[in-house]
């Protein structure tokens, strides 16, 4: 289980999708899931499937392997599929004893699929191909109008970041201690539950303690180096504004701009379609 | 009689996806009865995921590895393993969870579903081997102690298993001298009385060299050298090995380096300044 949370882990890249400025990519994602959540006619989602693959192309992500590594989603997927096909009212297509197949539940089975799919790979590449860094920075750029109305963004961003910074190291003491406990015989797989919680337990309260003493110590850490909680602090400002490079900023709103004129083509015609109904 | 015997042994993890990364690559080994064994090598030599196909943690991917004369692979067999190849990770005290001393070494002897009074006897001789005193610590809370008196305790809770082959990883890291001090001592006492194989990993050359039988030096997952310290010491590529050798170490590699016929194969301080003695006389003649 723990292995496979390691799928939508950032892989250091330098594609064109890799260079991308989060905000885009915030953006980008939120407007396609959002199209696809709104709407399901056949153009939309062909189009936006049409979009993320091309997009996965860019990021020159392998993608054999990352459909390979969700083994356990495509259980929902064609569960849902097999789910909608026989629950769907309609023109029935063939019957299997009690059930009912309907074309049209074939077709919202379809498009189910299509959009966990989309929904899934989305967010998988925007992870993927964004460092935590840089989609912290990205999230407080985004929220940053908030501020006006008290929202401590910054305090969020940090919080964010360090969140990111810290799955990877907890799954990976996770593991350890895991491992210590079993070379003590403890009993993962016993059948009684008791028992079972226990041994839980036995992963559980060491990670908690760990945790907050690493949370004491990155406390003083950063207190020590003068963080006050107020903005202008965090590295990622600096990297976005300190170090502006017009040049590689140029390039990245030339590259930048074009996936979100193509998603806004996309989703125009959701919007007059949904008027003509 | 070997204990361990390990047979073209290769282990990459994520396979398959694009972060797969071979971390031991065809390595042959065997551990005899009663042997010291310290594998040495740089970070990311494949040390901790080598040490862990011992108690069945890990399946070679290919290859084979048999512990006490049974394939680890086998299903029964391997999930009893950690009765008899006692583990000691890096850090083993941020495995500590119980609310007291006793409890904590109770745990894997509960575990073994030994009886009261033989855990109670066992606890006891335990934390008198890491250098504790039984009584005043038993009943405290282990969150209370300090970090070299948990990594006795997380120790101690091993050894009071009495496994037949001992695997420390890097069991003196990060500790003050005194702390290294009991560990080592815990380590050889609990050697001299039960009989028992040792593996350890460690960056402490200087002390693994002297302990061990046999030295295995690991490089990029794949075995370099393997024998007695004092060849493995006098190989002219050591240095190549990003290992922390001990300053007087470096010093026998340097001077052969520039020509000098010294001996590079010595295990302590003393040895080295005989050694270097003995080329400056001959340089005088």
């Amino acid at each position: 289980m723990l292995r496979r949370m390691k799928l939508g882990k950032y892989v250091p890249g330098n594609s064109l999708i890799h260079r991308l400025d989060p905000r885009t990519k915030l953006l980008g994602g939120l407007i396609v899931v959002t199209a696809i959540l709104v709407n399901y006619n056949w153009p939309v989602l062909l189009l936006n499937t049409g979009l993320i693959f091309m997009v996965i192309f860019l990021s020159e992500i392998n993608l054999p392997s990352v459909l390979r590594g969700i083994k356990w989603l495509w259980i929902i997927f064609i569960f849902s599929f097999l789910a909608q096909c026989v629950y769907t009212q309609g023109n029935p297509l063939f019957s299997l004893g009690p059930l009912t197949v309907t074309i049209e539940g074939v077709y919202r089975g379809l498009a189910t699929f299509l959009r966990l799919l989309i929904l899934f790979l989305s967010s998988t590449i925007l992870t993927m191909t964004t460092s935590p860094m840089k989609m912290a920075g990205g999230l407080e750029a985004l929220f940053a109008p908030l501020t006006r109305l008290r929202v401590p963004v910054n305090q969020f961003a940090m919080l964010v970041t360090i969140s990111l910074r810290f799955i990877p190291t907890l799954i990976e003491e996770a593991e350890t201690v895991t491992k210590a406990q079993k070379s003590r015989g403890a009993p993962f797989a016993s059948p009684k539950k008791l028992v079972r919680l226990k041994t839980l337990l036995a992963v559980l309260i060491p990670l908690v303690a760990g945790s907050l003493q690493r949370a004491t110590d990155l406390a003083v850490a950063m207190e020590s180096r003068c963080y006050t909680g107020g903005p202008h602090h965090s590295r990622t400002k600096n990297l976005r504004f300190g170090r502006r490079d017009l040049a590689a900023l140029a390039i990245t709103a030339a590259v930048s701009i074009l996936p979100l004129l193509y998603i806004y083509c996309a989703a125009l015609p959701v919007q007059s379609l949904q008027n003509l109904r | 009689m070997p204990v361990i015997e390990i047979n073209n042994l290769s282990y990459a993890y994520n396979g398959g996806t694009p972060d797969e990364k071979k971390v031991l690559d065809n390595i042959t080994l065997s551990v005899e009865k009663g042997e010291f064994l310290g594998i040495i090598g740089a970070n990311g030599s494949g040390k901790s995921t080598l040490i862990q196909h011992f108690n069945g943690l890990l399946y070679p991917q290919s290859g084979s590895i048999s512990v006490l004369g049974f394939d680890t692979r086998d299903k029964h067999y391997g999930s009893q393993l950690w009765k008899y190849v006692g583990m000691v990770f890096q850090f083993p005290e941020q495995q500590i969870f119980e609310a007291t001393v006793y409890d904590e070494l109770a745990y894997g002897l509960s575990n073994m579903e030994l009886d009261r009074a033989e855990i109670e006897v066992r606890v006891d001789e335990a934390l008198a081997n890491v250098g504790l005193v039984p009584e005043q610590v038993r009943a405290v809370s282990p969150l209370c102690l300090s970090g070299g008196m948990r990594r006795r305790i997380a120790i101690a809770s091993i050894l009071a298993m009495k496994p037949d082959i001992l695997v420390l990883d890097e069991p003196m890291a990060g500790l003050d001298p005194e702390g290294c001090a009991h560990i080592l001592a815990a380590i050889k006492r609990y050697r001299q009385e039960q009989d028992v194989t040792v593996i350890m990993v460690s960056h402490y050359i200087n002390e693994l060299i002297v302990l061990s039988d046999r030295v295995a030096l690991l490089d990029n997952g794949r075995l370099r050298a393997w024998g007695p310290a004092r060849e493995l010491l006098a190989r002219d590529d050591l240095p190549n090995y990003d290992l922390l050798l001990p300053d007087y170490l470096k010093l026998l590699h340097n001077l052969k380096k520039r020509g000098l016929k010294v001996k590079t194969g010595v295990l302590t301080v003393e040895e080295a300044a005989g050694e270097i003695g003995r080329v400056l006389e001959r340089i005088k003649c």
